[in-house]
C-alpha cells in the first residue's frame, strides 16, 4: 500500500519555504494570500506579474500536460469543465487556492464560467486559433503546489488522413502543422471518445498511438529522449453504453461532483460558504485509490478488445506509461444545438491532472 | 376486491397495477405504434402528416422485426411536447392521464424490486392486440440484450424501460421549478446521461416543456377510480359514456 501511495502521490513538492513574497496575479489573489518561495520559482517567469516589473518578457511556455484528441471528441468541453472544477474545488480541500498566472488566462476563465453558467457549449476549435491556461495550485492535498499550464487547440497529430506519410500531407486546411502542434510536454492525456470512433478508426489507434510518440520524439530537443507518460482519458464517458455498471456508478457518484454540488445548493438557499465539510488526508487518499482502481478497471475493459490489446502492446514495446481515466465534461448529451440545455456536471475530471502530477519530476531550487 | 394485476390500455397494449400510485400504469412508454392509431383517430388539426414527419426525424421509425440491441427506443414515441402527450391522454378517455414525479419514482423503485423478472412476456398475455404482442416480445430480447451489454440485471425496471428506455415527461408537483420534467435513464446510445433514476434525478429548466426532444417520450396513468366516476357523472347526465 505505501508503494501505492508513493506511486499516486508521486514527489511531493514542498509548499512550506520559509521566506514568503507578496505578487501581484493578475488580481485574482485574496489579499490575503501570500505566495510561497517555491510556487514563485516553479511558475517559471512568473516575473513579469510582479509588483516591480514593469515590461512583460516573451517566455516560451510548455503545457505541463499537453491534451489531444481526434476533431470533436470533446477537447475544448474537458478544458472547460477541468478550469472551472479546479476554480470551484476551493472548499474542499483545506488552504488549497487556484489563480490564473496573468491577464489573458484570468479573461479567460471568467470567459469560459459565465459560458458554462449560461450552460453553454463551447464551438469547435479550428485553424490556429488557440488558447493559453497558466495556472497557479497551492496545497492540491499531498501533491503540494503545482503550476499547470494546458494549451487548447486543434490537432494536426490524430489527423483523419492516418496513410499520409509526410508531414506536408498531413496537412489539412483546418489544422495547424504536426510539428507545431505538439509541443515536447512529457506528460500526454489523449482524450478519446470511443462512442464516436467508427469500427475502422478504433481498429488504428495503435498506429495514433505511433504518431504520437513520433511527434514526441521529435518535438524534444535533446537525444536522451524521456519515455512518453500518456494517460488515455475515456471521453464523453456517459455516451459508454458498454461500460462496465461499477464504472458507470464510479461516474454517477464522483466525490468531487457531489461535493460542488452540495455546496452550490448550500449557497442557493443559505447564501454562504463552507457547510460542504473539506476533505482532510484520508478523504483525499480514497479519492485517489479509488481513481488507481478504476485505472485497473478501464485497462481491462479496454483489452478484451484486439484493438486495445493491440494499443498496449504498442505502448508496451515503446515503453510508453500509460495510466487510464475516463471523464464526462458534461454529465450528459446537449439538449440544445449551441445551449447543454441543463447544468453542466463534469464527472471525474481531476483525475488526468492527478495523474500527470504523480507522473512529475520534483522541481528543485 | 383486489384489482387485477394488468389491463390493457385503449390501444389494447398491457398496464401494470403499482401500489404505490394506486392505478394502473402501462409497462412501457407509448410506443409508436400507440401513437399512430391515435393518429388514424385523432380528429385533432394539430397531429397532421406534417407534425408527425418532424416528430419521426428527431427518432426514426422501426419496424418490430428490426427491433434489436442498439435501435429499440426508436420504437418509443418521442419528441412530443407534454401538452400534446396530454392530448392523447385525453383522447384515451377519462383516468388517463400523465404520471407526476413522486408516482413515477414511487413505480420505478416497486419495478424495481418486482419479482417477476418476465414482466412482459405475463404482460403480453394482457395484450389485446397482435401488433403489441409481437412489439412486447421484441422489446423484451432487445431489452435484456442492452442489460446485459451494460451489466445491469434485467429487472422490472429495466424491462418496463424506464431504465435504458427514453426520458419521460412527468409533471411537478408544487415548489418544483417549472410544470413539466423528465425522468429516466435512457440507454447511452440514444442519449448520453449519469442520471440517477432512485434519487429522483430530474431534467429540467424554464421553457423545457416547448422545445421537442429526441429522447423525451411518456407513458400514461389510469386510473379506473377517476374513470367509474366519471362514468356515473356521465350517466346521471344521460350522456352515453
Amino acid at each position: 500500500m505505501k508503494r501505492l501511495w508513493r506511486w499516486l502521490f508521486g514527489p511531493k513538492l514542498e509548499d512550506d519555504g520559509p521566506t514568503k513574497t507578496e505578487h501581484n496575479f493578475g488580481g485574482q489573489v485574496p489579499s490575503r494570500l501570500h505566495i510561497d518561495d517555491d510556487v514563485a520559482l516553479a511558475s517559471r517567469g512568473s516575473e513579469e506579474n510582479s509588483v516591480e516589473t514593469t515590461e512583460p518578457t516573451p517566455v516560451a511556455y510548455l503545457p505541463s500536460l499537453e491534451v489531444v484528441s481526434l476533431p470533436g471528441h470533446g477537447k475544448t468541453s474537458y478544458i472547460w469543465a477541468l478550469l472551472y472544477t479546479l476554480r470551484r474545488i476551493d472548499f474542499l480541500l483545506p488552504e488549497y487556492a487556484c489563480w490564473p498566472e496573468n491577464e489573458e488566462t484570468s479573461a479567460a476563465i471568467v470567459r469560459l464560467h459565465e459560458a458554462i453558467g449560461a450552460q453553454r457549449l463551447p464551438r469547435s476549435s479550428k485553424g490556429n486559433a488557440e488558447e493559453w491556461y497558466r495556472l497557479l495550485l497551492r496545497r492540491v492535498g499531498p501533491y503540494g503546489a503545482r503550476p499547470l499550464t494546458l494549451r487548447d487547440r486543434s490537432d494536426a497529430l490524430f489527423s483523419p488522413d492516418l496513410t499520409a506519410e509526410t508531414e506536408d500531407e498531413m496537412e489539412m486546411e483546418d489544422h495547424p502543422p504536426v510539428h507545431e502542434a505538439y509541443t515536447g510536454a512529457q506528460t500526454v492525456c489523449w482524450l478519446l471518445s470511443l462512442a464516436d470512433l467508427a469500427n475502422e478508426e478504433t481498429d488504428v489507434l495503435d498506429l495514433r498511438l505511433d504518431r504520437l510518440i513520433d511527434a514526441s520524439r521529435r518535438s524534444q530537443p535533446s537525444t536522451l529522449t524521456v519515455p512518453l507518460k500518456l494517460i488515455l482519458a475515456f471521453s464523453k464517458a456517459d455516451r459508454l453504453a458498454d461500460l462496465p455498471a461499477g464504472l458507470r456508478g464510479e461516474l454517477k457518484d464522483d466525490p468531487v461532483w457531489q461535493a460542488m454540488a452540495a455546496e452550490a445548493q448550500v449557497q442557493t438557499w443559505a447564501g454562504r460558504r463552507g457547510q460542504t465539510p473539506s476533505w482532510g488526508e484520508v478523504a483525499f487518499k480514497s479519492y485517489l485509490e479509488r481513481m488507481w482502481g478504476i485505472h485497473l478497471t478501464l485497462q481491462a475493459w479496454f483489452c478484451r478488445t484486439t484493438s486495445g490489446r493491440l494499443f498496449m502492446e504498442r505502448a508496451r514495446a515503446r515503453q510508453v506509461e500509460v495510466r487510464f481515466a475516463m471523464v464526462s465534461a458534461t454529465g450528459g448529451d446537449a439538449l440544445g444545438k449551441s445551449n447543454l440545455g441543463m447544468p453542466w456536471a463534469p464527472r471525474r475530471v481531476l483525475d488526468p491532472i492527478f495523474f500527470s502530477f504523480s507522473f512529475d519530476l520534483p522541481w528543485s531550487r | 376486491m383486489a384489482p387485477e394485476p394488468f389491463t390493457s390500455d385503449r390501444f389494447g397494449f398491457p398496464m401494470l397495477w403499482v401500489n404505490c400510485i394506486g392505478a394502473y400504469l402501462q409497462v412501457l412508454p407509448v410506443t409508436k405504434v400507440q401513437l399512430e392509431y391515435f393518429l388514424c383517430d385523432a380528429r385533432d388539426g394539430h397531429f397532421e402528416r406534417r407534425w408527425y414527419d418532424s416528430v419521426l426525424q428527431l427518432n426514426p421509425r422501426t419496424t418490430a422485426r428490426r427491433i434489436w440491441r442498439d435501435n429499440y427506443w426508436q420504437a418509443f414515441a418521442t419528441g412530443l411536447l407534454p401538452s400534446e402527450a396530454e392530448r392523447v391522454a385525453a383522447w384515451c378517455g377519462s383516468g388517463y392521464r400523465l404520471p407526476t414525479k413522486t408516482e413515477w419514482v414511487g413505480a420505478f423503485a416497486e419495478l424495481r424490486a418486482h419479482s417477476d423478472l418476465n414482466l412482459l412476456s405475463t404482460a403480453a398475455r394482457w395484450a389485446k392486440d397482435d401488433r403489441a404482442r409481437e412489439l412486447l416480445g421484441r422489446l423484451d430480447l432487445a431489452l435484456r440484450d442492452a442489460a446485459s451489454t451494460s451489466g445491469l440485471r434485467p429487472g422490472g425496471e429495466v424491462l418496463s424501460a424506464m431504465r435504458l428506455g427514453a426520458m419521460e415527461w412527468v409533471r411537478l408537483e408544487f415548489g418544483e421549478p417549472g410544470r413539466w420534467g423528465a425522468l429516466g435513464e435512457p440507454n447511452p446510445r440514444f442519449f448520453g446521461n449519469l442520471l440517477v433514476p432512485e434519487r429522483g434525478d430530474l431534467l429540467t429548466r424554464q421553457e423545457i416543456d416547448s422545445e421537442r426532444h429526441h429522447a423525451f417520450g411518456f407513458r400514461m396513468v389510469y386510473d379506473p377510480r377517476v374513470a367509474a366516476s366519471a362514468n356515473l357523472h356521465d350517466d346521471e347526465k344521460g350522456e352515453p359514456s
